[in-house]
């Protein structure tokens, strides 16, 4: 099985350039024989790395440790299915992953082909071919992950995988980030393929609109479960810390919803062409650089950028994609005039403009930020490096114009708008946005940024409700009728409720970082009980676990949350694992979904996050941290929301639904 | 495409704003230099903090405060320089990470006090060495923000 993997990464590399050099020719010379055939190598491409990674997940699932990658990642004793996670968990594993998904996508590309206008297929399949020719050779020639070791070396069981992250969502957040980032190269090939046949109408746009959803959707469940796995497993009782890894898939993320939304104003108008092009190669560039930012392991020493043994491999080929990319641009600069004008500040295409600006905008200012470390060494003698505070302060201002430009974009109309229609269209969201910022003004929050988030989120919860229902119950409107058809009502729908989730998400994040609330308490003795912002806590004892994995103890605590009268139980732990001794906590979390009593109507979804530091042996005492996060939990439910609307908008139709005449709706609603 | 002059107006003051606050930021001395240990002590006066990266000394660590406050040695990787370092996690926010045992590899953030201890503001440890390959595409295993 090793020789066979080993031998169908070899022939994937072949198949891949055959794909790459048929579908070159077949763009060059319009020859459909060529152009099937570079399909077919993409196909084949496709088989040989199944096969290659069947291989690899074989010797991984029977321990088989004369693979150094076995060794290093897997051990006898670690459940199947987290024999089978160490597939992505090193770098040579990984990248044979990205190959084959990328592998995956060009052969849906191939297999769906009938639906692409037959000119841009060539150019696609051969950018296609290129892409997994670069991971591939990776993989097989830099860090192959079916290197062997030395006879007489081979131990008789591995180093296994780190316990933080044997986990459920640990399982299966690598794998959905993945799909996002590589999902990313599908509508950059066809931007490529539509460059190089000089076909610069909205046919790849249309081409690419549903795949690139899928591939935002997969992006946003990827960085929705890495931010939930860091908050209940890794315990510091936060889900994001500007880490270089986040900012790795916050760039594309950004970028990419800059994306989606902007290709509406070239379907509908035949506006943006030259953004959407550039958009869709930074994402692209960015989903390959975040790769290689997790891959390189690069995360806490940046000094180590260049010294990985894949570093320059990827440079070369960001600047590859980047240079060719902007060469086709320059070239096609005579074709990539928009179709029409953007009148006035006042329309949706102008709101698509300035989200388009805020949103690279903020993706440079996370990349400036994060590089910084090699940057500043331009000018200072010593790197340095920008904390997370120092993130959160640059971006701040533009992610509340965002949010707030999501609202008026949603209900400005497209070519002009005159103010008062839009201040008349808008006055409900306002209205509301100010009845919830002062709610929390009266309340006693003080914290500035916090109020205009949370005004923000009001404004734009509104806006989409009120969509949601004018979607439904079609109102006359004194709004010049729209000069296009309306796109599908489920695609709207799907958009309102992409929008309503960020708004969630934001007053979660608003309200559960400005008014978090800690302390800790040390040596408890059993029995007694300390109070915590109306939470009483009673500490009762510990018990010690065994388990085949871990050992560990359990402390048992009684939390009565406030305003009510039943104690709940809370039962975080210290666990130490395997033969390594690695310890790890296991902090409690008790939520409150919905207040007990109308008094604590501040307390919805609210989280009571209880650390477990220490446990005496001796005296039993126990020292724990607790931390409450005000509505923390509307970051989570936001985010699933956003995902269901991403996936409405993304869902086939089988033709345009029509939709009433709907005045109202030129102020409307765009599945953004 | 054409565009509205206002339209290129609002688009440029956006740009030249979020490059200033750029600006201002990275050009404030909030920035940390990232030091190696030996880079440190060659000066150790500095006056904006600091990152250090080094590695637990072996059987350094000791914890006061029911384990919310630790004492440890930073060495570097040849073990020639070593640094005294204190991290309260009370005063400092935070917590002492699962992964920061005797050998780990850790990066601090602080500055030095009167008596040559380095007081961290940070405490950021990875995996032991037995995992030093990275092992997923995910935020690190260190347990600050």
């Amino acid at each position: 099985m090793l020789v066979l993997g080993q031998a169908a990464l070899l022939a994937a590399l072949v198949s891949s350039a055959w794909a790459f050099a048929t579908g070159f020719l077949g763009g060059f010379t319009g020859s459909d024989p060529l152009t099937r055939s570079s399909g077919r190598g993409l196909l084949a491409s496709g088989c040989w790395l199944a096969l290659a990674s069947t291989g690899l997940a074989v010797a991984l699932l029977t321990d088989d440790f004369r693979l150094e990658y076995v060794v290093q990642y897997s051990c006898k004793n670690q459940p199947w299915v987290y024999k089978l996670s160490a597939f992505w968990a090193g770098q040579g594993g990984s990248l044979l992953f990205w190959a084959l998904l990328l592998a995956g996508f060009g052969s849906l590309a191939v297999l769906f082909a009938r639906r692409t206008p037959a000119d841009l297929l060539p150019w696609a399949y051969s950018t296609f071919g290129t892409m997994i020719l670069f991971f591939t050779g990776v993989a097989a020639l830099v860090t192959n992950p079916f290197q062997r070791l030395p006879p007489g070396t081979i131990p008789p069981d591995g180093a296994g995988l780190n316990p933080l992250l044997q986990n459920f969502w640990m399982l299966v957040h690598p794998p959905t980030l993945y799909l996002g980032y590589v999902g990313c190269a599908v509508p950059f090939a066809y931007a490529l393929a539509a460059l190089a046949a000089g076909r610069l109408d909205s046919s790849w746009t249309r081409a690419v609109r549903r795949t690139s959803l899928w591939a935002f959707a997969f992006l946003t469940l990827g960085i929705w479960l890495g931010g939930y796995w860091a908050y209940i497993e890794l315990g510091w009782g936060g889900f994001w810390a500007w880490d270089p890894v986040e900012n790795a898939s916050l760039m594309p993320w950004l970028t990419l919803t800059a994306f989606i939304h902007s290709i509406i104003a070239q379907d509908r108008r035949g506006l943006l062409k030259l953004w959407n092009l550039t958009l869709v190669t930074i994402t692209l560039m960015l989903s390959i650089y975040g790769t290689f930012l997790t891959r390189s392991g690069i995360i806490q020493s940046v000094h180590a950028f260049t010294r990985s043994s894949i570093g320059n491999g990827f440079i070369g080929f960001l600047l590859l994609v980047g240079l060719v990319a902007l060469g086709l641009i320059l070239w096609r600069r005579g074709q990539l005039r928009g179709e029409a004008a953007i009148e006035s500040v006042l329309s949706r295409e102008a709101s698509f403009l300035f989200g388009d600006l805020l949103l690279l905008g903020l993706a440079l200012l996370v990349l400036i930020l994060t590089m910084w470390p090699v940057i500043s060494q331009i000018f200072s003698s010593q790197p340095v490096t920008m904390e997370p505070r120092q993130f959160t302060q640059v971006t701040r201002p533009w992610f509340l114009l965002l949010v707030l430009m999501m609202a008026v974009g949603q209900r400005a109309a497209w070519r002009r708008t005159t103010p008062r229609h839009l201040l008349r269209a808008l006055a409900l969201p306002l209205a509301v946005a100010g009845a919830v910022a002062g709610a929390l003004l009266l309340g006693g929050g003080r914290d500035p940024w916090s109020l205009a988030f949370l005004f923000a989120a009001g404004f734009v919860a509104t806006a989409a409700l009120s969509g949601m229902i004018r979607l439904f119950r079609p109102s006359t409107s004194r709004l010049s009728p729209a000069p296009h058809p309306e796109p599908a009502r489920l695609q709207k729908l799907g958009g309102l409720l992409s929008h309503l989730g960020v708004a969630l998400m934001v007053a979660g994040i608003a309200l559960s970082t400005g008014y978090r609330r800690e302390a800790a308490f040390e040596a408890l003795p059993p029995g007694r009980s300390v109070t915590f912002d109306n939470y009483q806590i009673t500490y009762g004892g510990f018990d010690l676990v065994n388990r085949p994995e871990y050992d560990g103890v359990r402390l048992k605590l009684a939390v009565t949350a406030p305003g009510s009268d039943q104690p709940r139980e809370v039962m975080p732990e210290r666990r130490v694992y395997g033969r390594t001794r690695q310890p790890a906590s296991e902090v409690a979390i008790l939520t409150t979904l919905w207040p007990h009593s109308v008094g604590e109507l501040k307390r919805i979804g609210e989280d009571l996050y209880v650390i477990p530091v220490e446990a005496d042996f001796g005296r039993n005492t126990a020292t724990i941290q607790v931390i409450v996060h005000p509505f923390l939990n509307a970051l989570w439910f936001g985010g699933i929301l956003l995902l269901a609307g991403t996936l409405l908008a993304a869902w086939p139709t089988k033709a345009v639904m029509s939709v009433p005449a709907d005045g109202n709706s030129t102020a409307g609603m765009e599945p953004r | 495409m054409s565009l509205s002059p206002k339209v290129i107006i609002l688009a440029a003051v956006i740009i030249l704003a979020m490059v200033f606050l750029l600006v201002l930021t990275v050009a404030s001395k909030d920035g940390v230099y990232y030091l190696t240990l030996e880079e440190f002590q060659a000066h150790p006066d500095q006056e904006r903090g600091v990152r250090i990266a080094g590695f637990v000394l072996d059987g350094s660590i000791q914890k006061e405060a029911g384990g919310l406050a630790v004492s440890f040695v930073l060495r570097d990787q040849p073990g020639r320089h070593r640094l005294p370092v204190r991290f309260d996690a009370r005063s400092a926010g935070g917590r002492i990470p699962d992964t920061f045992t005797d050998s780990s590899q850790v990066v601090v953030a602080g500055k030095l006090d009167p008596q040559g201890v380095f007081q961290a503001t940070q405490l950021l440890a990875k995996c032991p060495s037995k995992y030093q390959a990275r092992p997923a595409p995910a935020p690190p295993a260190v347990a600050q923000p």
